[in-house]
């Protein structure tokens, strides 16, 4: 079991560390900032926190030796010209990354590999730890992704990526899979197994 | 609106003369608004006050972003798109093209970009 525990709140990252009396803060990061989710990478130690600036929007940081620097943050592709896609309120769906809801790292074979779940219910993947992201089209293009909602946000979000340990370096060939509830469908073939799990009345769908 | 910062200036500092078509405007040069942000940003990426080229707001912030890509993530959405809680101004008229920023831009135009206060 771990001594150190990182704590994401709306006003910083505590490290806090396990001594004789308990847990107490020794560092703190982002001081006054919102850290909304923090991820530490068993395959290479590096941690990454999901910080929402609320007015300046979501932005994603990756530890280095002497602190943090500032990473690409998941970023969704121009709406197409002309799509009017709206939700089962009428309001319409956004195309912009409202906040980072699930980090998850890659298999073990796999360095470099991240994925991430956002709201409004985009998956991406990494294959650089996070220099650049790529939308998951096959899982975004979902014919039913108009009816997705719940998880307490105003829109939809993916809140938890599992990855499959069991052969995360599979050959091309074969297809991984997304399973929320509907029929499962392919990410892309050769990569690694995830599966976003949508909220759970989304699962009922 | 405010800026919710102590030291955010509320005018820009311009030279009267620069108010004054000069040759190079009657040639056809480019035309420059000063642009300006506040001392909030700064926080977290550097934005420094300057002139830019353009006829638009989205003319204006293309070629300023060329040079500061990580600062448009901070004005501009996904979808290029003021971000909901941004808001700018252009002599002292808040833009009416959220989405596109088709307002016009003249030479002697002062810009500014900041945070809204949105809500009650």
């Amino acid at each position: 079991m771990s001594d150190t525990l990182l704590v994401s709140t709306r006003k910083g990252l505590f490290r806090t560390r396990r001594g004789g009396g308990g847990w107490d803060i020794d560092h703190v990061d982002f001081l006054g900032d919102n850290v909304t989710l923090t991820l530490t990478d068993p395959r290479d130690g590096r941690c990454y926190a999901a910080l929402d600036h609320g007015h300046f929007g979501v932005k994603l940081h990756r530890s280095t030796a002497t602190g943090w620097e500032e990473i690409a943050t998941p970023a969704y592709p121009p709406k197409p010209e002309g799509l009017e896609e709206n939700d089962m309120w009428g309001r319409p769906l956004e195309w912009t990354t409202a906040r980072i809801w699930a980090l998850q790292a890659g298999g073990a074979e796999e360095p470099g590999v991240l994925w991430c779940g956002t709201v409004p219910g985009g998956l991406f993947r990494s294959t650089d730890h996070g220099e650049s992201w790529e939308l998951i089209r096959s899982l975004w293009d979902h014919p039913k992704r108009r009816q997705w909602m719940g998880g307490g946000a105003d829109q939809p979000g993916i809140h938890s990526i599992v990855v499959d340990p069991r052969d995360p370096n599979a050959c091309g060939s074969r297809f991984r899979q997304v399973g929320f509830g509907t029929p499962a469908m392919p990410v892309r073939p050769g990569h690694s197994a995830a599966k976003a799990c949508a909220p759970t009345t989304f699962r009922r769908s | 609106m405010a800026t919710g910062t102590v030291n955010w200036r509320p005018h820009l500092d311009r030279e009267p003369g620069n108010d004054i078509p000069n040759d190079a405007d009657v040639m056809g040069a480019p035309q420059m608004a000063k642009v300006a942000f506040t001392q909030n940003i700064q926080r977290h990426v550097t934005c420094l006050e300057t002139e830019v080229a353009g006829r638009s707001v989205r003319e204006v912030l293309d070629n300023l972003f060329a040079g500061n890509a990580r600062a448009r993530t901070y004005v501009l959405d996904d979808q290029a798109a003021l971000r909901k809680h941004m808001t700018i101004f252009i002599d002292g008229n808040m833009i009416n093209d959220r989405a596109h920023l088709s307002d016009p831009v003249n030479e002697t135009s002062e810009i500014y970009v900041f945070q809204a206060l949105s809500g009650g």
